[in-house]
């Protein structure tokens, strides 16, 4: 197509730019225009990461060709002529931690501004900040934040957070709600994201995807995409197997299967969606096209989207994902304690229900993406993706390619949201094959569409659950027959299998239930892979007790909170049934304190009014327990962390984690942890991550890890530099070093009251008069440390019973709700939502509060909107994230966050960990708050969606 | 994703345009029409651009006993006319739940009936006021279409070569009527949309999204509305003469998309009442 100059006003300087007719606005800002803040994160205009203003109204620019801004106006978020209104959003974003990973940041706070201008000062209500908002979607805050923010900025509200100038110097820094350093970037646009690395000249990779769930490859016809102008190179599964080996499983415990497939399938395909052809091209545009002209004949093979379904791989050979297996179980895992058949049998209440989950994802609003660059002289891989595994990704890449790790260098900058989707290599594979190929730098980023399809899927259950009480309500026995679909695969693509593991293991809760059975099938269909996603089963977990726990509540007539007294735990530590240790806590402190905050009585009070009006008003309060820190046998995810600690000639302090940034901000957190520990001045530390080559090896971020392993390790390497530190300014100070003091970055000494700095302790050892003199008596000559830490509480041994102990501290709480539901239509207005959490010492409580805003609202999103569906020719639903239902700034309810402390024995300064609490608690929380909304109707929840088709048949089905 | 390859036009005389669309597919706001292309589910030789056509306006004007809305009328310009609001108010109820704010910036009132969505909140809305569309031919002649007889399937209408050149909307449309929709979350995609507008006349009810096309019911009963439950049972019950052709999907079966059809219209219906 012939190209076209176009002219546009942007930023309030002149741009002309060579575009061709069908390049995106938003394409063309980017790559032409060095505007990288606009952003995709969908492909139908739902997301608003692109949103710029065009002539003064905000557009989302991946709607808009480019030629139509010939002539236009564009405002972006790096305009250095920004109004005094955005300026002060981006102020207000930050001072309420109104942001996590950023990705979504630039488009909301454009939106946020246009709103504020247009409404020139006037106080707006929360309906109208939402109305103004909608089109743009944050994946991590829940949104709460960023309506407070948007207030503050329009002078309606207080900020949130403190600064660090704000804050007092001489107090500790752990603990402080202090401002996220990562946010003056975020909200200038200036995100480190995988695609702003991006050059021009950059080769773009497509994939040809499957348009079958389960059928054999007959042919692929690349004629038509070889002959096209601009493509590099196209290649198959078939030929591909010469350059790699197949997917580097991200799990391989148990005795489970490994699928053993390649990036590209070879001769067969086993989910709608799989890659089957990569094609290599000069703009993405292009290899597009190639791709879509890929032609393949396929033979139908039959499709299963069933996981209950049993496959007899006599009856039903075809059926099987992978023949070799002689099963579609992945693993099946079993645990029995106590006298379980014989206690069900003499129970004076059984309650058995059928309790479930249907299909949703992490959906971040960053897809995988990655840039790869092959310098074949060098022999040297750089590779810069979204991921939470920089370190694992190297191993990766190096089994699948055959390349030594020390030649493979993987950086990930920010990362745009990960919840445990981002915790495995398989598409990233497609970047580096490229470079390999062609020797040139090659991009590859996933389309929305692709995520749905081929990206990670989560929860899926389907459990046959079953408790034994007593008259009294006590759990006698338990018993839980678990079915999860692993789509094709949840141990190689992705690690989610773990999940339904976990869900078994802990199904008993904080509860002393002695006798206990657990049968877990984790099986294969023709779907998308399994992944890791927040929550990782603990969700599942509580949503068997709780609501089996419900249901014999309402048999026995005791009130729901007392049946959770009578069985709680009574003394710390505890150890389940199935092994856990819960080392300390305040689970029935957590849960009397929730019922005070939501001040039950009034509630229930109102509620009754409701109902004689014909309104159905639900309450429900759960206990929770958030295991935290996992470390896995078998897998990358080892029991310790470490980091490098490095003071510079110039006194500065560096931190270098292999913990990855999500948002979860580490770059502030770790900073208040050094200064308070090393005694430096918090501004004189800087934390690094994200850089496989400058970092010592870490497991990544999952699991809450960077609360409580690197921590750990940074106290760690703090306790080996604080004597040499002493040592070298007793030198200078002539003093016993036991005399000398550091704290807030001055080194002193009691007894003379002579002081130096850190830069002049760190010129004295590096240069004058050196290490050789005043380190003379140290352990060694360096300011600089490996720190690490090993957690003491993880078992990786069983016991006589088979036991092991994966998750080395239990954060815990209590979590409300108030929904109404319209009986009519099904419609399930979640009108607030409560929590009272125990993370042990809090960090920075601004941050803990925004981790569990986000979580809340993620799984509210997925209990109520979200919905990976098939059909039953194993075709996803949903190809955009409205038809998936992703959830807006209207989803988002009131929510109201207390804590509790119990210092965590077990970590270095005693916290535990935390960003799961919604996620767990959650679901549950909801569908039991529903069930007593429509409890007059005799209504039963014990699935999901909540949404109202399905809660409208639950209604129908009770009234029957 | 990206859109495949097209030429793009931008006439500035409908002559023009007509010369362009022989190969050609319009664009005004193109708010659905550049996700369709996006993800491919549309390719085109060539997009033609209505913006620069010169007798294509983005006005609102009363002409006599209508509102006329012009070719180029973005939603947000029709949200933002105080005629609208006074005058038709469950229009602008309509526009207000269309999209977000983004979208509604860019989309135009002319393209929202033109995509022909059965759930389209413009088609009902408008359905409901009995509007009339403004069509031009290639030869520039131009014709009126009662806008009920303009929507003939799932996202087809009656144009032929054509252009739709404005809407006219009547004054007296209607003395009360409401807009009202279910969808999971507000400025999402309705499920199932109502619209119902009464005059001395008639009373028109307009339900969308159950099936390929908007279901219009029209009772000729001055004040029919006042009848409360008869008249509900009477629109109910025309809904239902249709219920072989809802439609099933991931948000619903067809027999509940017939049950928030009927609720809406119960809902609907009594604030219609109560505002006469």
């Amino acid at each position: 197509m012939a190209n076209q100059t176009i002219s546009f006003q942007l930023n309030g300087e002149s741009h002309t730019v060579n575009v061709t007719p069908r390049e995106l606005l938003t394409d063309v800002l980017r790559d032409k225009a060095s505007i990288k803040s606009v952003r995709f994160g969908c492909e139908e205009g739902a997301c608003g990461s692109c949103t710029i203003e065009l002539n003064g109204q905000t557009v989302k620019s991946c709607m808009i060709p480019a030629v139509r801004a010939n002539g236009k106006s564009i405002s972006t978020i790096e305009g250095s002529d920004l109004s005094e209104i955005t300026k002060k959003v981006q102020t207000a974003f930050a001072s309420c931690h109104a942001l996590q990973c950023g990705y979504c940041t630039s488009g909301m706070i454009m939106s946020a501004a246009n709103l504020l201008k247009k409404n020139s000062g006037q106080n707006l209500t929360d309906e109208e900040i939402k109305n103004g908002i909608a089109g743009n979607i944050c994946r991590c805050t829940g949104y709460n934040n960023i309506i407070h923010a948007i207030k503050v900025a329009n002078g309606q509200a207080e900020p949130l957070a403190e600064s660090e100038s704000a804050l007092n110097k001489s107090d500790n820094w752990i603990g402080k709600p202090l401002q996220r350093r990562e946010d003056k970037r975020l909200v200038a646009g200036k995100g480190r994201f995988v695609d702003n690395h991006g050059e021009y000249g950059d080769l773009h990779a497509a994939v040809a995807r499957s348009t079958k769930a389960h059928a054999k490859i007959l042919k692929i016809d690349t004629q038509v995409a070889e002959k096209m102008s601009g493509v590099r190179r196209v290649i198959t599964g078939a030929e591909a197997k010469k350059y790699w080996k197949p997917l580097a499983p991200t799990m391989e415990l148990l005795d489970l299967k490994l699928p053993k497939r390649y990036a590209l399938a070879v001769d067969k395909v086993v989910f709608y969606g799989e890659p089957v052809a990569l094609v290599i091209a000069d703009d993405p545009y292009i290899a597009e096209d190639a791709a879509e002209s890929i032609k393949v004949q396929y033979g139908d093979l039959p499709v299963n989207t069933d996981p209950t379904a049993i496959i007899s791989a006599i009856d039903e050979p075809e059926r099987l994902l992978y023949p070799e297996w002689e099963t579609n179980t992945q693993v099946e895992v079993r645990f029995e304690h106590g006298e379980v058949n014989s206690v069900f049998a003499s129970a004076g209440l059984v309650i058995e229900e059928k309790i479930g989950s249907h299909r949703y994802s992490a959906m971040p609003m960053e897809t995988r993406t990655a840039r790869a660059d092959y310098d074949k002289d060098e022999d040297h891989l750089i590779i810069r993706a979204s991921t939470q595994i920089a370190h694992q990704m190297r191993m990766a890449i190096g089994q699948v390619f055959g390349i030594p790790e020390s030649r493979i260098e993987v950086l990930a900058g920010d990362v745009g949201g990960g919840f445990g989707a981002k915790l495995s290599v398989d598409s990233e594979y497609f970047a580096v094959l490229g470079t390999m190929l062609c020797h040139k730098p090659v991009r590859w980023s996933e389309t929305r569409a692709g995520w749905m399809h081929a990206g990670p899927g989560a929860r899926d259950y389907h459990t046959t659950s079953r408790a034994a009480f007593d008259r009294n309500g006590t759990v006698i026995a338990m018993e839980t027959d678990i079915v999860a679909d692993m789509g094709c695969d949840g141990a190689e693509r992705g690690c989610g299998i773990g999940m339904p593991l976990n869900g078994g293991n802990y199904a008993p809760g904080p509860y002393t239930i002695e006798n206990y059975r657990t049968n877990i099938r984790c099986v294969v269909t023709n779907k998308g892979p399994y992944n890791a996603y927040r929550g990782y089963g603990k969700d599942l977990a509580n949503m068997l007790i709780e609501r089996l726990l419900d249901q014999a509540a309402d048999k026995l007539e005791i009130d729901p909170i007392e049946i959770r007294k009578r069985n709680l735990l009574t003394k710390y530590p505890f150890q389940l049934v199935t092994g856990p240790i819960i080392e300390n806590g305040t689970l029935r402190e957590c849960l009397e304190k929730l019922a005070k905050n939501m001040k039950l009585s009034e509630l229930r009070k109102e509620q009754a009014n409701a109902l004689r009006e014909g309104r159905h008003l639900g309450l429900a309060l759960v206990p929770y327990i958030e295991p935290a820190g996992a470390t896995f046998p078998g897998s990358t995810s080892q029991n310790y962390e470490s980091i490098t600690l490095r003071i510079a000639a110039d006194g500065s302090v560096h931190v270098i984690t292999g913990i990855q940034s999500l948002g979860q901000g580490i770059e502030t957190v770790y900073a208040q942890v050094c200064a308070d520990q090393l005694g430096c001045a918090i501004d004189d530390v800087t934390v690094s991550w994200g850089d496989t080559k400058a970092s010592p090896f870490g497991s990544g971020t999952f699991s809450s890890r960077g609360a409580m392993f690197a921590v750990g390790a940074i106290i760690n390497a703090t306790e080996k530099l604080i004597p040499r530190i002493k040592i070298g300014a007793s030198v200078i100070f002539e003093c016993d070093p036991s005399e000398v003091i550091i704290k807030n970055g001055v080194i002193s000494c009691l007894k003379s009251e002579l002081a130096i700095s850190f830069k002049e302790l760190a010129f004295a050892a590096y240069v004058q008069p050196g290490a050789e003199i005043i380190l003379a008596d140290a352990d060694g000559p360096l300011l600089e440390a490996l720190g690490v830490y090993r957690h003491p509480q993880v078992n990786w041994k069983p016991d006589d019973l088979g036991r092991m102990q994966f998750y080395p501290a239990h954060a815990n709480g209590a979590a409300g709700a108030l929904v109404e539901v319209d009986i009519e239509t099904g419609k399930v207005d979640v009108k607030k939502i409560w929590m009272v959490a125990d993370h042990g010492v809090i960090l920075n409580p601004l941050i803990l509060q925004g981790q569990i805003k986000g979580s809340i609202v993620q799984q509210l999103g997925g209990t109520i909107y979200e919905n990976l569906a098939y059909d039953d020719e194993g075709k996803p639903l949903a190809n955009t994230l409205k038809e998936y239902g992703m959830p807006t700034v209207w989803a988002a309810p009131e929510i109201e966050i207390d804590h509790l402390v119990s210092k965590s024995p077990s970590t270095s300064v005693g916290a535990k960990g935390a960003g799961e609490d919604g996620s767990i608690a959650t679901s549950t929380v909801l569908m039991a708050a529903v069930e007593d909304a429509l409890r007059v109707h005799n209504v039963k929840v014990m699935s999901c969606p909540l949404s109202p088709f399905k809660v409208k048949e639950m209604i129908k089905k009770a009234m029957e | 994703m990206r859109p495949a390859p097209y030429i793009f036009e931008e006439p500035t005389n409908l002559a023009q345009a007509f010369q362009n669309l022989k190969h050609g597919t319009p664009i005004a706001g193109g708010q659905n029409l550049m996700a369709a292309l996006r993800m491919r589910q549309i390719n085109t030789p060539c997009l033609v651009s209505l913006e620069k056509i010169e007798c294509f306006s983005n006005d609102i004007q009363i002409t006599g006993d209508a509102i006329r809305i012009g070719a180029l009328t973005t939603i947000s310009e029709l949200l933002n006319c105080a005629v609208i609001t006074n005058e038709l108010p469950w229009l602008h109820a309509a526009a207000s739940r269309l999209g977000d704010t983004q979208v509604k910036n860019l989309a135009t009132v002319v393209g929202n009936i033109c995509w022909s969505d059965p759930r389209a909140n413009m088609s009902v809305a408008l359905l409901a006021s009995r509007a009339e569309i403004k069509v031009v031919n290639e030869k520039l002649l131009e014709r009126s279409v009662a806008i009920r007889d303009f929507f003939t399937g799932f996202q087809k209408n009656c144009l032929d070569n054509e252009l739709v050149s404005s809407i006219l909307v009547p004054r007296n449309s209607g003395d009360a009527g409401a807009y009202t929709e279910f969808s999971r979350q507000p400025n999402d995609l309705a499920l199932v949309n109502v619209c119902v507008v009464n005059n001395q006349k008639s009373m028109v009810a307009v339900t969308g999204g159950t099936c390929s096309t908007p279901i219009v019911v029209t009772l000729e009963d001055p004040g029919n509305v006042k009848n409360g439950d008869s008249t509900l049972h009477r629109v109910i019950s025309k809904l239902e003469d249709c219920a072989d052709q809802f439609v099933s999907d991931q948000f619903g079966s067809s027999s509940y998309k017939l049950e928030l059809a009927q609720v809406l219209l119960k809902r609907t219906l009594l604030i219609v009442r109560e505002q006469l």
